[in-house]
């Protein structure tokens, strides 16, 4: 793979998922536009460190992980007073059909995104609520 | 009328002559005189043929040698000496004369002649029944094994029989006379028997069959029975005692033998605290123990005694015992332990019996009797059946929890599959994403085609796993040797192991028995049991397989849940033990690691069905796998195999 400079305006995503293949077709595919700038974290527990150095404009987190799962994770980033405010978008397999065909959506008032996903949804996803959060 | 025969021996013949006249003058016995010279004559004479009547002459020379001969021989004839005159019977002559019949040649009258003739004859038949009768009572005395003895009016021994000798070491009967009972016994035995005598020579009463013991001179001691009676002269004046003893001692030892047996027995039946009763053939008790009529409400064992159950049971009751008192008798088999319902009565609340009735054959009658024994089992079963209704409860609850276990299990296995799959999902639409845009290089595509490839594989991997698992599946049972099972796997795993520097030792027990197994389901459990070990010691180690045969005890280490449910105690299991020395499962976890998609290994790596997978095939082999970490570190997973040929059905 070849190294792509990265622009320094584009928006910084965090990605926590024990799935490695996963993390790095996702950094693939955002990081093609130069839009993104995409992290990848496989072990949960390194997460919060890593978020901390990072400054990501969204997170996206997969709840079922060995170590710490999702929702751990969500609670030590929103326990941080930098990261407390990044939206963090659940990953989850867990989800109706309804809710897998509307692609990203508030439940409970978190933020899901339904694995599988493609490419199209996640940057919606990130579009739309990093411009919220500005 | 029977002729009489008379020999005369004389050398004067004269004298035959003058005998037959005189005896046929008159009226009487015929006689028929024969006359013969000499001894040897007359000695053939009265050998061949029947000869009643020897008569000698004094004047022959061989007169008292003859008539000496005859009497003391067998022959049953009479005998008479003939003398000249008075003159004759000097006391020298008489007294060497051997018989006491005699006649004078100087005085033969006809009335005379028969006369002495007839006495003689009289005098040796009456000689003769006496000898014959001495001849009974010596004899008897020697012969009978009984003790016989006379003794004196102080009860010194006159004589004794061969057997009172022998009983105490004499050779010869005559070797005690003139000892008494205090030569022979112990001086109160001795002193008993004395005060007994005694008192018989002064009363004249007999002592009747009393029991007396004896030391004898084998040692031994014997029991005698013994009659004593009055010993009187032919005045009918007490002269002594005489007695006889009978050893009685192998009828003593029966009977205390019998005694010690009947006492035993009537302890036994007076103790014994289940009911116990005889009857004869005609349904009559004849034995009844306490418990029996006291539960009959009687007082004592005479009220039941010669009645039967008819009298003690109402109807219904009693046709129903006397069906299985008839059907005893008939097949001549008993019947044990069964358990019979007795309705409430007057005496007793309704409770329950557990009876045996057994055919006796009555060594004395003949008949069959009956025996009966029942215990009342009313709180047992009471017990039982409230164990019973809590075994049920508890698996009602236990059935419950196991659906809602199953629904959770379902759910688990749901959202574990939705991870385990719509991850390769994702990567595949992902890469197509990627794919279906225009600026793609070669190189790229290349290599997300093999992001799809891998992902697709693993997806189908969780797949057959989940295929695996499902009980669809039928096992494929034969008979397998289960170290053989082992070895295969351990090689099939030889390579991997080798790679993760595992060592993997055997320790397999000989002549373990081939049990009904799926072989190759078995040897997928060996293998994810190994992997799992090898997973456990990331830096390497050594993994121990052990096969044995072994007892569930109550000290058997994971003796609970599944092992209870599954074994009894004192069954005899086979088992198979995979042990690694890896840092162990969390106590935490050590209850989760069966559940699906529980994994502590890397992530992608493993998809936590495994152990869940393994326990399913040693179930369906209605064995059980247990985990646990060993004192010494890392964890042992054990395997436990029935032997039993037959698997149990199914329980679903």
């Amino acid at each position: 793979m070849t190294q792509v400079q990265i622009p320094k305006n584009c928006k910084r995503v965090l990605i926590v998922d024990d799935e490695e293949s996963f993390t790095r077709m996702v950094k693939r595919n955002l990081e093609r536009d130069m839009k993104y700038m995409v992290r990848a974290v496989n072990d949960s527990t390194e997460a919060l460190a890593t978020a901390r150095e990072f400054h990501p404009d969204i997170i996206f987190l997969d709840i079922i992980m060995p170590g710490a799962d999702g929702g751990d994770v969500a609670a030590q980033l929103r326990g941080d007073s930098q990261l407390r405010k990044v939206p963090i978008v659940f990953v989850s397999a867990m989800v109706s059909r309804k809710e897998s065909a509307e692609g990203f959506y508030t439940s409970g008032g978190e933020l899901f995104i339904a694995k599988p996903v493609n490419t199209g949804t996640l940057i919606r996803c990130i579009e739309t609520h990093t411009a919220e959060s500005e | 009328m029977k002729e009489v025969r008379l020999l005369l021996l004389s050398e004067a013949i004269s004298i035959a002559d003058k005998l037959r006249n005189l005896l046929g003058s008159t009226a009487g016995l015929p006689y028929t005189i024969i006359s013969k010279q000499s001894f040897d004559d007359a000695q053939r004479a009265i050998d061949s043929f029947p000869v009643q009547v020897v008569m000698a002459d004094m004047a022959h020379e061989d007169a008292i040698r003859l008539l000496n001969h005859l009497k003391q021989s067998e022959f049953n004839g009479a005998l008479v000496a003939l003398f000249d005159n008075e003159g004759a019977m000097t006391p020298t002559s008489m007294a060497r004369c051997p018989v006491q019949d005699t006649l004078l040649k100087s005085r033969m009258d006809p009335l005379l002649v028969r006369q002495v003739l007839r006495f003689a004859r009289q005098r040796r038949h009456s000689q003769l029944l006496l000898a014959r009768e001495q001849s009974l009572f010596t004899e008897l005395l020697n012969n009978t094994p009984d003790r016989i003895y006379f003794k004196d009016r102080n009860s010194r021994f006159l004589r004794v029989n061969m057997g009172m000798a022998r009983a105490f070491g004499f050779e010869n009967p005559d070797d005690l006379r003139g000892k008494s009972d205090f030569d022979l016994h112990p001086y109160a035995r001795a002193q008993d028997a004395f005060n007994d005598e005694q008192k018989i020579i002064q009363t004249g009463q007999a002592l009747l069959g009393k029991d007396e013991t004896e030391q004898h001179a084998d040692g031994h001691m014997r029991w005698v029975n013994t009659l004593k009676m009055p010993l009187r002269n032919a005045r009918r004046e007490i002269i002594g005692t005489m007695g006889i003893s009978r050893d009685i001692t192998n009828e003593k030892l029966a009977e205390l033998a019998l005694e010690r047996e009947k006492k035993l027995l009537s302890t036994l039946l007076e103790v014994l605290p289940d009911n116990l009763y005889v009857k004869d053939a005609n349904d009559h008790y004849i034995i009844s123990n306490p418990s029996h009529w006291r539960e009959l409400g009687l007082e004592n064992e005479d009220q039941i005694l010669g009645k039967s159950s008819a009298d003690f049971f109402p109807p219904e009751i009693n046709r129903q015992l006397s069906d299985q008192d008839k059907k005893v008798r008939k097949t001549n088999e008993p019947i044990t332990n069964f358990e019979e319902f007795r309705p409430a009565t007057e005496l007793h609340p309704a409770r329950w019996l557990l009876t045996s009735k057994v055919p006796l054959k009555d060594p004395v009658s003949g008949e069959v009797l009956l025996v009966g024994i029942s215990r009342d089992i009313t709180e047992q079963k009471h017990t039982q059946e409230k164990l019973e209704n809590v075994i049920r409860e508890l698996r009602d609850t236990q059935s419950e929890l196991i659906e809602a276990e199953k629904l959770k299990i379902v759910g688990r296995l749901a959202s574990g599959v939705a991870h385990e799959v719509k991850n390769p999902l994702n990567i595949i639409l992902m890469a197509a994403d990627t794919l279906c845009s225009e600026d793609i290089d070669e190189d790229e595509r290349k290599e997300l085609c093999k992001e799809i490839r891998t992902a697709v594989l693993k997806a189908n991997d969780v797949i057959f796993e989940l295929l695996d698992f499902s009980a669809a599946k039928e096992l494929k049972l034969d008979l397998a040797s289960i170290n053989l099972v082992v070895e295969r796997a351990a090689k099939l795993i030889h390579h991997r192991s080798l790679k993760a520097k595992v060592k993997v030792r055997l320790e397999l027990a000989a002549d373990l028995p081939q049990i009904p197994m799926d072989p190759q389901k078995m040897e997928q459990v060996l293998i994810n049991l190994i992997f799992n070990a090898i997973n456990a010691m990331p830096n390497g180690g050594v993994i121990e397989i052990r096969t044995a045969l072994e007892k569930i005890g109550l000290e058997t280490e994971a003796l609970k849940g599944q092992l209870i449910e599954r074994f009894r105690i004192g069954d005899e299991v086979m088992t198979i033990a995979v042990s690694d020395n890896g840092m162990g499962i969390d106590k935490d976890n050590l209850g989760k690691v069966f559940e699906p998609f529980f994994t502590t290994g890397p992530s992608g790596k493993s998809s936590g069905l495994g152990l869940m997978v393994t326990k399913n095939i040693v179930e369906r082999h209605h064995g059980v796998l247990t985990l646990r970490n060993r004192h010494t570190g890392g964890v042992e997973a054990k395997v436990y195999l029935h032997l039993d040929p037959k698997i149990p059905p199914n329980k679903k």
